[in-house]
């Protein structure tokens, strides 16, 4: 089930509210628990056992938790939950791209191609985000850093809680557990609650889902046939496009967290501002890059290890971090891209650009949309290609006015989106939101996305590759 | 923030100053090299002789005479093909000769006054002309003399179209024929067609159209302009309507604009397939279904003012869906393809 759907919004989310505010405290978990059941079960109706999966993977780990605790050898039984929850996610995302590089890299060898097959599975939705919490519960319960979850209803219910389930804000198990057993809402945080969602909603239908139609009609066209200035819109629009899906949905993960009690970490601060790469994923996705963070970066040393140390750790970690992103040699290009251009700054200009931040933004506002194209294009041919018509090299049967005609239909979002995407908006919330001026801007976007889900346009979820 | 507004204002203006000025700066953007297009073409032109072998031949030669050669290529074609939707110059010729003769002396007129583009484009495209038809000439240059018409009302095959043959053909579709006046390199062609068109919803509203006409509805567009080739692909949008009632609508579209272009020919142009991928999205919208209208239009071409044109022979894979690289999205062409689909186009011409 996807957030912005009628399904959701007229069926599941009232019903879902009205029970879990009238049932007893005591048993909020277990509501929680039991209608994510319901979503999940929803959304992956056609593959009934990665319902099962699920089920058994929180069972697994939940025993594997009180196995940790309570054994001598707790190293022992980490190292089995390790294995078992990334093998999963191994097996139903990366295997087949590991069987076509096996593949390959056996045809170069005279003994000839091992020719393996291809399993061809579907990826359950939401792997690779429970499973970075279901990890993070482990590693803190052998760290000691929080007490083992005894009751299984509770642990199910942080795992599977439908806000952050599907592709919300990866929520590390110490930063939520207080709240797991003891919370409250009142009508402020009900309120602020759905203004958050209702905001997160906007962004998604009214912003991000209008401005897919001019990726679509990038790809539709053929990328060595745009025009130079169709190609730059392009991956403006991608990138805002991909940047207020995101957002959208993570709006909207915290705010339905809000509604309930809890409060999920917030997973974007104005990104597209930021002076530098380094900056970049320290306001991007903020979640993954802190769970990458304390789970890898630390671990290995940081950069209290001397540069070249800190260079590889730099390296590992980008490299893991695309490769979270998908499986695919365009990804593995993306970490490369990624870590290069972070090593770099780190080493070499990252102080200038922070000491004079015209640089820095120009720096980035070419970098980052160009760094998406190797995050959005599977094709190295493809991705060939469009660089090359970024450049104005090599097109080949342009309709040159193609920006003009495009540009008509996308400018206002673009623009809309420009402006959004800095601290403008938060300053305009800022100033509204304790006047009553808020109900009826709220009521508008409420009512605009209802009209565009009902005119029942499309609606591509990039991040539910996840 | 005044930073990110400073820098941000000067992206822009070094972008508008660009996009302005970028056509001087870059002009490399390759189109099709001329010298390629005839090679392209006999590539074309060679899958389809293999795909339609010549049923019949021509027995007569033509005499010098023009109305000779008409009625003489009219009975054999009357012959052949027994209709009594006759070739008028039979039928006019025994009625009222000097009427049809001078009729079918504009139409020579018509043809001879291009003989060099006739002449070279038969050279190239011979085998071009065993198509649809199914009448196959020897080589021309013997049998007919340069003023004698190759063609004559009633015998209709396909050549390559001279460079102006496009500036009073209309096109009507949907959005894969608004990406064929984009990319397809039709010069001076009108183009009625909009995304999300169908026959349900052609004669209602305003449509932008090219050749400095602007928003005008349908009516008043067939009805105020002159048009002697009208090409129409229509059907993708309205393929999960009924499927009868959708045909009816067809057959009444190519009366309507018989009514009112009452000399032109009208090419029913089959809809182009989705890629096998997408096809398999959906019960109501994939290729059996596209199929299956687009046999049913077929049967309205009379092969003598209204033919079938369908393009999917150059997409197509194996399993007769639109190969895979002809598509970003699974359901329109590639620039590049588009451009291939205008260039065939071209060579399916009715002088």
């Amino acid at each position: 089930m996807v957030f912005s759907s009628f399904p959701f919004l007229i069926w599941f989310l009232p019903f879902f509210l009205a029970i879990y505010h009238t049932a007893p405290v005591k048993t909020h978990n277990f509501v929680l628990l039991l209608f994510s059941l319901v979503f999940y079960a929803y959304g992956c109706s056609e593959h009934p056992l990665y319902f099962l999966l699920l089920v058994c993977s929180v069972f697994l780990n939940w025993v594997l938790g009180l196995l940790i605790s309570k054994s001598k050898v707790k190293k022992f039984w980490l190292l089995i939950g390790l294995i078992l929850d990334f093998g999963f996610l191994f097996v139903f995302k990366y295997l087949d791209f590991a069987i076509s590089g096996v593949n390959r890299i056996s045809s170069f060898f005279a003994s000839g191609s091992l020719n393996l097959y291809h399993l061809n599975l579907v990826l359950p939705i939401g792997i690779s985000f429970f499973t970075f919490q279901i990890v993070s519960y482990l590693i803190d319960v052998y760290r000691g850093t929080v007490p083992v979850e005894k009751n299984i209803i509770d642990l199910g219910a942080y795992i599977i809680a439908f806000p952050q389930l599907i592709a919300g804000p990866i929520v590390k198990y110490g930063e939520i557990y207080t709240k797991l057993h003891d919370r409250f809402v009142n009508k402020e945080y009900i309120f602020r609650g759905i203004e958050l969602f209702i905001f997160g909603l906007g962004f998604k239908v009214l912003l991000a889902n209008r401005l897919a139609g001019l990726w679509t009609e990038v790809s539709k066209i053929g990328y060595s046939s745009l025009s130079v200035p169709m190609a730059w819109m392009g991956i403006f629009g991608y990138s805002l496009q991909l940047y207020f899906d995101f957002y959208g949905y993570s709006l909207m993960a915290i705010g339905l967290g809000k509604m309930l009690g809890f409060d999920i970490p917030e997973n974007f601060r104005t990104p597209y501002v930021s002076l530098t790469m380094t900056e970049f994923w320290t306001r991007w996705h903020i979640t993954l890059g802190s769970w990458f963070r304390e789970y890898v970066y630390i671990p290995l040393g940081g950069n209290r290890k001397g540069n070249a140390r800190t260079f590889l750790n730099l390296f590992t970690v980008w490299m893991l971090t695309a490769i979270w992103h998908g499986a695919g040699v365009n990804f593995l290009l993306w970490g490369l891209f990624l870590a290069l251009i972070i090593i770099a700054e780190k080493a070499v200009y990252g102080k200038f650009l922070e000491r004079h931040s015209v640089f820095g933004h120009i720096y980035m506002i070419i970098l980052i949309p160009v760094s998406w194209l190797l995050f959005a294009l599977d094709s190295m041919g493809d991705i060939k290609d469009y660089l090359c018509r970024l450049v104005g090299a090599g097109g080949e049967y342009v309709f040159a006015e193609d920006w003009l005609k495009n540009g008509k239909l996308y400018l206002p979002f673009l623009v809309i989106g420009v402006i959004l995407a800095t601290p403008v908006g938060k300053k305009i919330y800022e100033r509204i939101k304790s006047k009553p001026v808020i109900i009826p801007v709220l009521i508008a976007i409420t009512a605009g996305t209802f009209y565009c889900l009902y005119k029942g346009l499309n609606d591509p979820f990039m991040y539910f590759r996840f | 923030m005044k930073k990110f507004a400073l820098s941000l204002i000067s992206i822009i203006l070094t972008a508008a100053f660009f996009v302005t000025g970028y056509r001087y700066i870059f002009p490399s953007t390759r189109i099709m090299a001329l010298e390629d297009i005839p090679q392209r073409l006999s590539e074309l032109a060679e899958s389809e002789t293999d795909a339609q072998p010549a049923t019949q031949e021509l027995s007569t030669a033509g005499t010098t005479a023009v109305s000779a050669a008409t009625a003489t290529e009219a009975e054999t074609e009357a012959q052949a093909e027994s209709t009594t939707v006759a070739v008028p110059a039979t039928v006019a010729e025994t009625a009222a000769p000097s009427e049809t003769q001078t009729e079918a002396e504009t139409a020579v007129k018509t043809t001879t006054e291009k003989p060099t583009e006739t002449e070279t484009a038969k050279s190239s495209t011979t085998e071009a002309e065993s198509s649809s038809t199914g009448l196959s000439f020897p080589s021309l240059d013997s049998i007919f003399d340069m003023s004698i018409p190759s063609v004559t009302p009633g015998i209709r095959t396909f050549r390559q179209a001279p460079d102006d043959y496009f500036e009073d053909a209309l096109f009507i579709g949907d959005s894969r024929t608004e990406e064929l006046m984009e990319y397809g390199n039709l010069p001076g062609a009108t183009f009625f067609c909009k995304v999300g068109m169908s026959l349900y919803n052609m004669h209602k509203g305003t449509v932008k159209v090219n050749n400095g006409i602007g928003s005008v509805s349908f009516d008043s567009l067939i009805n105020n302009h002159r048009f002697r080739k009208v090409y129409i692909m229509l059907g993708v949008n309205e393929i999960g309507y009924a499927r009868q009632q959708t045909v009816n609508k067809y057959k009444a579209l190519i009366d309507e604009i018989k009514a009112a272009q009452p000399n032109s020919v009208i090419f029913i142009e089959a809809n182009i397939h989705l890629t096998a991928k997408e096809s398999a999205k959906s019960s109501e919208i994939n290729n059996k279904e596209i199929d299956d209208f687009n046999n049913k239009i077929s049967q309205f071409a009379d092969k003598k003012t209204v033919f079938y044109l369908d393009v999917n022979e150059i997409f197509d894979d194996d399993s007769g869906a639109l190969r895979s690289e002809c598509s970003g999205d699974g359901t329109h062409l590639k620039a590049k393809y588009t451009r291939e689909w205008g260039e065939w186009l071209k060579t399916k011409a009715i002088l």
